[in-house]
């Protein structure tokens, strides 16, 4: 990058600094994606819009690429500089902006910690509902780009459920506001459209969240199963005999072991799998949902069932689900975290075929996953410094990818397509389907500075399919688009 | 040039075959949109068929109307150009019901209560309205329509996953999915939410399904004034219930369905509660001591038939074409400006004949007004211009907003019935990418499109 540009953009965040040395940039060479790596040229910590608006300006008047970052943790590569350029990271810009109990939303800036929004609320009664496992680390602003999820999003929803507004830097500098603090506002729903579309729109710099009020009760329960497919099938009993619960989580049982000795809470290390379940609402009658999913439970063959007792032991229970990622680090030095969606009754099917495959590549994988909606999570575990072994983890994770599809169900259920999965949504989507996506992303980000490269394979430069498409700029598109601004611009 | 009403009649029977075009009087009458008429009604029978008639109608530079069953068909002004109504009465098949995982997939011209026939003994629901609703899936889709259960079930944009949808240059496209949970790629069926069928035609939806609730009650709660009706609603909001429904309704034109009476200037709240039988019956005993320390005036519960009765009530009035001597607004805002929203309506403007009746979801933030027009008044398109006008300057404050769901022709033909232009240059840029020939339900849409 010319030192001209670097200097315009210290002269744009002074007294911030700018990090371009290599060994700083180290950190920004990936997200929680690791199998690809790709360091920016340098990174930069707005600490307002006007910040943003300014590098935005700058990046697109020089024709150099940036992407903006949350808190790193994305697992696609959502946040990878894939064509070096800057690193936007937001989480200078943390603050809560507003919080309107009466109607139930707060205004927040981008890099807020998920978690911290809801501790801000907490004694006025209320939370915020997305929980993805990394809420103690993970931004707001990340989770809008990525549309993320959690245990609690079966009853509740993801992301996209709860944002009711966003203001945005367009990727040519402009501010616009989208949704904003009611429901239906005549016109597009450019807020839902904006949500999910992993940084390739513009940079979000306020969103309006909806925060919902603590549920009266909360009770959650341990059912531990020899196998897998029971517990899967307890599942099916639990949601067809019309309970939705809160959350719904299940783990086999290598996570069962990894998580035993990380938080040692007593689980027992020869259960083949176990359901976390947690209902939340009016106390009344919660307790009588309770014993109707054990009953489901034990008519499923399950071997234990444990109701936590307390606060203190509910926290434990759940301290083992959203840390288990990290305690499947104490088995290796490497996981590989997937993320396929399959209809909730072809559990046992799709698990079978991830025994196949662990088999076949001769890994081993992990089970740990919203089970209530279907969202699996296999971790492929692996030593990144046996590159045999990380070439097995890409066919692993191909074969893991293709199984969901042939099981009726999609590649990502919250962790997003990025650069992972790019070449692969022509599984999915038609070339017809994905070049309506392309001409979409062309009306907020013609120049495809703004986190290039992601989500859809750019026309002619798809390694999965046949190269239909040239790379000759739309100009008519862009003109059109160049006005588009323009005119969100002058009503924002 | 547009091709004489017999030469599109003879495409498109080649096209659909002579039983599914149609060009005579009864016919074109059924689908009148005001008092503009189709010159031809087709009614394709596959998403194929809707594709290839879209790239005839882009390429004839054809008006077309897409009709499901007509339910809704008096929002927006009347289409600028109508050559061709296009029934969906055809796609009604449903593809896939998948009770196990909650989900249904079907043609979009299936109505509301087909899905409620199909999945109620499976006791599972579909909550975009009450059980005998006549609206199709893809005319609630297109009109963004949430049931009135919204608050505890999600509207339309919580509930549907996926769509496919026919755009004008001939493309037939699917996004989204079947399952409930998914991120890959852009979320496209946004983009037809509430889109009044100007960028594309959905011809297949995929929408996830609720549990029937075991209970269910409505609490209707009679208040001396608007006010203590509304300090009810706002406290029974904060409590730790779980209502499906927190709403209000006027005195005006509501007395026949009411299980308590009320004199003008009274106003009754409506809580509506489903689930297990003990938490039913914790919520309205909860919900009826707060009524009791609001000073309600009269209380009653009501369940089985009464309560279906008055739920259709409800999503009909909110919903239904009503006749063309009223005006019905529609107000959205942030809860806590819904008794401001309604200080704003029900002081019945000089051209209204009597009181204004409305019903106000308390808990979403919006409200539909109905107000009695005076034919005789003077002037009255500038009367309700400059009314409509002050109602909106006043709701900007308060980032509410006022759209015009239905008048007479006089009226819907002049007024800004949408009323916001921002990101209305977005809009248009899609449509000319979309809808180059502007094919779609022309001039219907916000900003004109």
């Amino acid at each position: 990058m010319e030192q001209s540009v670097l200097q315009e953009l210290a002269a744009i965040v002074a007294p911030q600094p700018l990090l371009t040395q290599p060994e700083e940039l180290l950190v920004y060479e990936c997200d929680g994606h690791t199998l690809d790596k790709a360091p920016p040229d340098v990174v930069v910590f707005p600490t307002n819009t006007e910040q943003v608006i300014a590098i935005v300006k700058l990046a697109s008047r020089h024709g150099v690429p940036f992407v903006a970052r949350g808190a790193g943790t994305g697992l696609s590569g959502g946040a990878l500089a894939l064509e070096g350029g800057i690193v936007i990271e937001m989480c200078r810009m943390n603050k809560i902006l507003e919080i309107d109990y009466g109607n139930q939303r707060a205004v927040v800036q981008p890099g807020l910690v998920n978690l911290h929004l809801s501790l801000a609320v907490a004694d006025g009664g209320f939370y915020y509902a997305p929980d993805p496992s990394s809420q103690g680390s993970c931004t707001i602003g990340g989770n809008v780009a990525e549309n993320s999820g959690g245990p609690h999003t079966l009853k509740y929803g993801v992301t996209t459920n709860h944002v009711l507004g966003l203001e945005v830097v367009l990727p040519n500098g402009d501010l616009v506001h989208f949704g904003g603090a009611i429901l239906d506002t005549p016109g597009y729903d450019l807020t839902g459209l904006f949500v999910g579309s992993e940084g390739t729109f513009g940079i979000v710099t306020s969103v309006t969240v909806r925060i919902m009020r603590k549920p009266q009760a909360v009770k959650t329960l341990l059912a531990f199963f020899e196998t897998v497919e029971a517990a899967s099938n307890a599942v099916s009993g639990i949601i067809s005999a019309g309970i939705i619960p809160a959350a719904l989580e299940m783990m086999d049982n290598l996570t069962i072991q990894a998580v035993e000795a990380a938080i040692q809470a007593g689980l027992p290390l020869d259960a083949g799998a176990l359901l976390l379940i947690e209902l939340d609402g009016i106390e009344d009658g919660m307790e009588a949902d309770a014993q109707r999913i054990s009953d489901i439970c034990q008519q499923n063959d399950c071997q234990n069932v444990r109701v936590a007792q307390d606060d203190a032991e509910r926290a434990l229970l759940w301290k083992g689900r959203k840390e288990a990622f990290g305690a499947i680090g104490r088995l290796t030095p490497n996981y590989y975290t997937h993320d396929g969606v399959i209809p909730r009754t072809r559990l046992p099917e799709a698990l079978t075929r991830l025994q196949l495959i662990s088999h076949r590549y001769g890994l081993r994988i992990a089970n740990v996953f919203h089970a209530g909606d279907g969202n699996l999570h296999p971790l492929v575990l692996y030593d990144e410094r046996d590159s045999e072994e990380v070439e097995r983890v890409l066919k692993a994770g191909h074969d893991i990818l293709q199984a969901c599809v042939d099981l009726g169900g999609v590649l990502s259920g919250e962790h997003g397509i990025g650069l992972e999965k790019k070449n692969c949504m022509s599984w999915l989507f038609s070339e017809a389907d994905l070049d309506v996506m392309r001409r979409v992303r062309e009306v907020f980000n013609p120049q495809e500075l703004c986190n290039p490269n992601k989500v859809i394979p750019l026309r002619g430069r798809c390694r999965c399919g046949a190269v239909t498409h040239d790379d000759t700029p739309d100009h008519e598109t862009h003109e059109a688009v160049a006005a588009a601004m323009q005119d969100a611009h002058v009503h924002a | 040039m547009t091709p004489s009403p017999t030469a599109l009649h003879n495409r498109l029977t080649a096209l659909f075959g002579a039983e599914n075009a149609w060009m005579d009087e009864p016919a074109t009458a059924g689908y009148a949109v005001a008092s503009r008429r189709p010159a031809v009604v087709a009614a394709p029978c596959t998403a194929e068929q809707v594709t290839a008639f879209l790239e005839l109608a882009s390429r004839e530079k054809l008006g077309v109307v897409p009709w499901g069953r007509g339910t809704q068909m008096h929002l927006g002004p009347p289409p600028a150009e109508y050559d061709v109504a296009l029934s969906l009465k055809h796609l009604t098949r449903v593809l896939e019901y998948d009770s196990a995982n909650l989900t249904l997939t079907a043609e979009a011209g299936l109505a509301l209560r087909e899905v409620y026939r199909l999945t109620i003994p499976g006791r599972q629901f579909l909550p975009l309205g009450y059980p005998g609703s006549e609206a199709s899936l893809g005319g609630l889709l297109a009109t963004n329509t949430s049931g009135v259960k919204r608050l505890r079930y999600g509207g339309m944009r919580d509930l549907l996953l996926g769509i496919r949808v026919a755009l004008p240059e001939g493309e037939l496209l699917r996004y989204g999915g079947r399952v409930v949970k998914n991120v890959a790629g852009y979320d496209m069926c946004k983009l037809y939410i509430g889109s009044l069928g100007a960028f594309g035609v959905v011809t297949e939806v995929t929408f996830r399904l609720a549990m029937l609730p075991e209970d269910e009650r409505l609490l209707a709660v009679a208040f001396p004034t608007l006010a203590q009706g509304m300090a009810a609603a706002t406290a029974v909001r904060s409590a730790a219930l779980l209502p499906s429904t927190v709403a209000l309704v006027s005195s005006a034109g509501w007395a026949d369905s009411l299980p308590v009476s009320l004199q003008p200037g009274q106003a009754a709240l409506l809580v509506h509660v489903d689930g297990s039988h003990e938490s039913v019956q914790r919520q309205i005993a909860e919900g009826e001591a707060i009524c009791t320390s609001h000073e309600a005036v009269e209380a009653a519960t009501l369940s089985g038939e009464a309560l279906l009765t008055m739920w259709e009530r409800q999503e009909v009035w909110r919903t239904s074409s009503p006749d063309p001597a009223l005006l019905q607004v529609r107000v959205g805002v942030p809860p806590s400006s819904v008794e401001t929203a309604l200080g704003l309506l029900d002081e019945a403007p000089g051209f209204c004949r009597g009181p204004v009746r409305w019903l106000a979801d308390a808990g979403i933030g919006s409200v539909t007004a109905r107000l009695p027009l005076d034919a005789q008044a003077d002037d009255l398109v500038a009367q309700v211009q400059a009314w409509l006008g002050g109602i909106r300057a006043r709701l900007d404050d308060r980032q509410g907003f006022a759209v015009v769901e239905s008048a007479p022709e006089i009226l819907i033909t002049q007024l800004d019935v949408w009323g916001t232009s921002s990101g209305a240059g977005l809009l248009k840029r899609y449509k000319s990418r979309f809808d180059p020939q502007g094919a779609l339900n022309r001039g219907r849409y916000v900003g004109g499109l």
